[in-house]
């Protein structure tokens, strides 16, 4: 019989040479000749040195390599929690972890853990990043990570802050390319569908439009336009159609009203028309939105 | 309900988690009150006024003025003198307004009770002389409208009387609630110390009681 | 029915009939039905002040009766709430007359309005014609005119008064036949003309039960469909907007204009053939198919395709389509009140039916702390809901999690922004009386000058005296005249335009609601 570390190097080839994580059976069909109970032992020598890890998907469990840069990271001599801890922020991958969550699945206080991480944070083993999901939550993830676009919200933030300006511009920008598009599409004389058909625009054609215009200091690739353009669809100018290829395009439009009468005065705006009634401080009568509306 | 009991996770707004993220204009440390009128991002929109919208403003002005002329723009008796001290502008602004023309209705279409004059019409035709000579205007159309009907129809009137009679009769029988006979009892009063009312008979005769006609 | 609607219905009867009818619509608002005596008492006003309002507002068909289940000949009002608001709509209703019939049309229907519902179809041909002579050609425009809208259905037969053989008169009874609602009555101009010379009286008038009035279902479905007509206008175009009116007329030959969520099928075919026989844009006829296409894949939804029999059948979504109109409405009233990006995220949650706050904020692209007070704001106002979710169990870790979801609730954002615009009328009408109470004196003063000035211009008198009689106006007087009128013209228009807010946001209620409405069919 082979030394069951032998058997365990067999099973972690197999595992490797399936980036998505070998299934049980994936590894019965390689290693024909190992009997079960061997591979579960060779398994379990994997788990123990940490080279591998087990998922579940689906009611399937799935065993997948580890980076052994990764692994080899926390040095030998940290203690029990700091290997709890540094497990439980490895998990957390490049999203991060929570401090809270941290501490739910750790079961230590909240003194101990704060000791242990930034322990961990000074031996540059861990770091700690701000999410710009919330301007006060801070998540931990491995030192040598790149953190994930939903922590640092990719091309629209800079050092945690959301330029507003910058996504404004552009909205306003990619608007202004869909009605150009329009208004060329309706001098056209082609019948309502053509024109229809050449208003809309695809996110690559608006892509190149800002590329060119070299308002981005920093380079937008098209899921970021995409976003954009959603904004200008959620602005109620633009609409999103899906084309029979499943691909998106886009096309400036108008409001099927106009303006409502009810905001064409000053109450359908008014801010404390709650307050509003026969008596009290507010009237019709003494109304200063009212007041400076007449005159 | 709004805005409270939702403590937890964040997508929720407690007074404290606004204020902590710097939201406070809508929920200021009270220490003192909110503006009565606070300001506004917008104005109201203004678009010019369209032919058909001037059309029927103009309309509108006619029509209104022509209700507050009309006789069925009814002004109460008994609030036409209130004291003056508590009135505010609402109730000084109905002064000035005079009873005007009696209103006309068509009572086949309504319920009988509301017709104050065909139930008294034996009342009435007692008091109608002490009734016309009350009334300062038109004595003269009125007398000669009533001189007019009598040469008219002189028998079918008899008729008619009759048959108020038995339509009065028949009528207090039927009267359900005992409240509202007592009411008609003092209203007999009324009706006639401060003429507001007359039988309405002599201005039916006079402009058209047309549908009227043919029931009698 | 709302606070704020009782509000409004009370400043438009006082305005139009005086505190006494106010009075006792106010006390019959709050009830189903109440008798005279009920009446009598809780207004505490004299029983035939009572009676004459109650006789204004049966003429004017705001007060409808019925005898008591209990006693026969007790009769009992009960208030038609809903139609009030139509007092408002007069000068809508004479101006579409004034645009089909021409001036007779919108005199016609004037005098219908003015003379209540109780009155012989001779007697207001006779009042419009009061200043004319009858008997002309003039005279048979008018009977014309009004066998024409009566055909047209916007004036409808009132139902017939049950002539009481042993029946007591206490309570009149009335039966209505939907056949004999348009058929036209006969007007004999020789007797009008008799009548007019005073020859003939009217009561020599035949049919003298018969009685007409305006029939407001038909006037509303003219302003429903012109605003349909009109949103496709925006944003499809002329030609896609006039296709879609030839589409309406065409189904209301089988459908009830009033049904509330869908239209009857129609094909292709039958389109094809009402365009071609009635339009005459080319445009039209010849990109036909692809109009249709336009109009069934817009997401608006107002045109549905059903079937491929004819090729293609078709229906009008009346559903769809107040929805997409009520939430356009929503939409700008948001943008003006909270700004464009609030208007943003409120179509985030729209579009995505439920969504928490993290999500949602990215999908905005708002900065998260704007994005938190837009969204409180607008939640706060009621024009966004949260549904909390509560997961069950959790296990031993913690407290149960809940999720808190944002969602558009349409129906009561509609219910809100109605009320909303019933206040804003209320305040446009109660302020409108408070400025021509103010400055009453000036008002007058104006006037009186203006009649002045006018018979001496009849009895030619030279400019500069008339100048002379103008002056006694002073400057400052001039002034603030102007601009009061100025004032009361602001109100005016907003009370005009403030009925659009309100008769799309009711139509929404009848189209996707089960409520009831005022469209008098489904009473």
């Amino acid at each position: 019989m082979a030394a069951a570390a032998d058997i365990a190097q067999l099973v972690l080839a197999v595992i490797k040479g399936i980036p998505t994580g070998a299934t049980n059976d994936d590894l019965t069909k390689a290693l024909t000749d190992i009997p079960a109970a061997t591979r579960v032992e060779g398994l379990n020598i994997l788990l123990q040195q940490g080279g591998i890890e087990i998922l579940k998907k689906g009611e399937k469990l799935i065993y997948r390599a580890k980076d052994p840069e990764k692994v080899s990271a926390l040095p030998k001599d940290a203690d029990n929690e700091e290997k709890v801890v540094y497990g439980i922020v490895e998990e957390g991958g490049n999203k991060g972890i929570w401090i809270r969550d941290i501490r739910m699945k750790s079961n230590l206080n909240m003194t101990q853990l704060n000791k242990i991480l930034k322990n961990l944070e000074t031996k540059k083993l861990i770091k700690a990043v701000k999410s710009v999901n919330a301007s006060k939550k801070k998540v931990y993830m491995l030192y040598n990570l790149e953190p994930d676009r939903t922590v640092t919200g990719g091309a629209w933030y800079q050092d945690q802050d959301f330029e507003v300006e910058f996504v404004d511009v552009l909205n306003q920008q990619c608007l202004r390319f869909l009605q150009m598009k329009r208004e060329n599409a309706e001098k056209k004389r082609e019948g309502p569908l053509v024109l229809r058909e050449m208003s809309c625009c695809t996110v690559n054609e608006v892509h190149k439009f800002i590329s060119d215009l070299g308002v981005s200091k920093v380079n937008l690739d098209e899921d970021d336009l995409e976003t954009i353009l959603k904004t200008v669809v959620y602005d109620g100018n633009a609409e999103r159609v899906m084309k029979s290829d499943g691909s998106y395009v886009y096309r400036a439009v108008n409001s099927p009203l106009p303006p409502t009468g009810l905001i064409q005065m000053p109450c359908g705006i008014c801010p404390v028309i709650k307050n509003c009634s026969d008596c009290g401080d507010v009237t019709a009568i003494n109304c200063q939105y009212m007041k400076d509306w007449l005159d | 309900m709004a805005g409270r009991g939702r403590g937890g996770k964040t997508g929720t707004f407690t007074a404290e988690q606004l204020a902590m993220l710097g939201c406070s204009k809508e929920l200021p440390v009270q220490s003192a009150p909110p503006p009565t009128f606070p300001p506004v991002l917008n104005k109201p929109i203004a678009l010019d006024t369209t032919d058909a919208e001037s059309y029927q403003l103009q309309w509108k002005e006619k029509f209104l003025n022509r209700m507050r002329d009309s006789p069925y723009y009814v002004v109460s008796a008994s609030t036409e003198k209130p004291k003056t001290e508590l009135k505010d502008w609402r109730e000084r602004a109905l002064e000035g307004l005079k009873p005007k023309k009696e209103p006309e209705f068509n009572y086949r279409f309504m319920p009988r009770e509301l017709n104050i004059s065909s139930r008294k019409r034996k009342a009435a035709a007692d008091s109608k002389p002490k009734l016309v000579a009350k009334k300062k205007t038109n004595i003269e159309d009125r007398l000669k409208l009533l001189e007019q009907k009598e040469l008219k129809s002189g028998g079918e009137n008899d008729n008619d009387e009759a048959k108020k009679e038995s339509d009065s009769e028949h009528e207090d029988e039927n009267e359900a609630d005992p409240e509202a006979a007592l009411d008609d009892e003092m209203d007999e009063e009324n009706d006639y110390g401060n003429s507001y009312f007359d039988n309405g008979e002599a201005y039916n005769e006079d402009e058209d009681n047309l549908d009227d006609g043919p029931v009698y | 029915m709302s606070a704020d609607y009782l509000h409004l219905c009370s400043v438009i009867l006082k305005q139009c009939f005086g505190n006494v009818v106010e009075s006792v619509a106010n006390c019959l608002f709050s009830a189903t039905t109440r008798t005279l005596s009920q009446i009598v008492s809780t207004t505490k006003l004299p029983r035939k002040e009572v009676c004459v309002a109650l006789a204004v507002l049966i003429r004017f068909r705001l007060v409808s009766f019925e005898p008591s289940q209990t006693n026969p000949f007790l009769p009992e009002y009960s208030l038609r709430r809903e139609d009030i608001i139509f007092l408002l709509r007069h000068p809508r209703y004479i101006y579409l007359m004034q645009n089909k019939y021409g001036n007779v049309g919108a005199s016609i229907t004037e005098e219908l309005i003015h003379s209540g519902s109780h009155t012989h179809v001779n007697k207001v041909l006779l009042n419009c014609l009061a200043d004319e002579d009858v008997g002309t050609a003039n005279a048979e425009t008018h009977r014309n005119t009004f066998l024409q809208m009566i055909s047209d259905h916007y004036i409808i037969k009132m139902p017939e008064l049950i002539e009481g053989d042993d029946q007591d008169e206490s309570v009149p009874r009335f039966q209505s036949d939907e056949c004999e609602y348009f058929r036209h009555p006969n007007i004999d101009l020789h007797l009008l003309s008799m009548i007019s010379k005073g020859e003939a009286s009217l009561s020599d008038s035949k049919e003298s039960n018969m009685m007409w009035t305006l029939n407001y279902d038909r006037f509303h479905q003219d302003f429903r469909d012109a605003i349909m007509v009109d949103s496709i206008k925006r944003k499809l175009g002329d030609s896609a907007a006039e296709c879609f009116s030839f589409i309406l007329t065409l189904i209301y030959n089988t459908t009830d204009p009033w049904q509330r969520k869908t239209s009857n099928q129609i094909t292709f075919m039958e389109i094809k053939q009402t365009i071609e026989r009635k339009s005459n844009n080319l445009d039209l006829i010849k990109y036909l198919d692809q109009y249709i296409s336009l109009l069934t894949d817009d997401s608006l939804g107002f045109l549905r395709k059903v079937g491929d029999m004819g090729n293609g059948q078709y229906l009008v979504d009346m559903e769809r389509a107040f929805e997409s109109l009520a939430f356009a409405c929503i939409e700008s009233v948001i943008t003006e009140r909270f700004g464009s990006k609030a208007a943003r995220i409120f179509r985030v949650i729209r579009f995505k039916k439920f969504i928490e706050q993290e999500d949602l904020q990215k999908e905005a692209m708002i900065p998260a702390k704007e994005a938190k007070s837009l969204a409180y704001n607008l939640f706060q106002e009621q024009f966004i809901h949260v549904k909390v979710i509560k997961k069950p169990g959790g296990g031993s870790n913690g407290p149960a999690k809940a999720f808190y979801l944002y969602q558009v609730k349409q129906k009561d954002t509609v219910r809100m922004l109605l009320d909303i615009s019933f206040k804003a009328l209320y305040n446009a009408i109660e302020r409108s009386s408070y400025e021509k109470f103010e400055h009453k004196g000036l008002i007058d003063k104006s006037q009186r000058l203006d009649a002045i000035v006018e018979t001496m211009r009849e009895r030619g008198e030279s400019d500069e005296f008339i100048a002379e009689i103008m002056e006694t106006f002073t400057p400052p007087e001039c002034e603030i005249l102007k601009k009061v009128k100025n004032r009361i013209q602001a109100l005016s228009k907003a009370e005009l335009t403030l009925d659009n807010s309100i008769f799309l946001l009711q139509m929404y209620q009848h189209h996707c609601t089960t409520l009831p409405t005022s469209i008098q069919k489904f009473k």
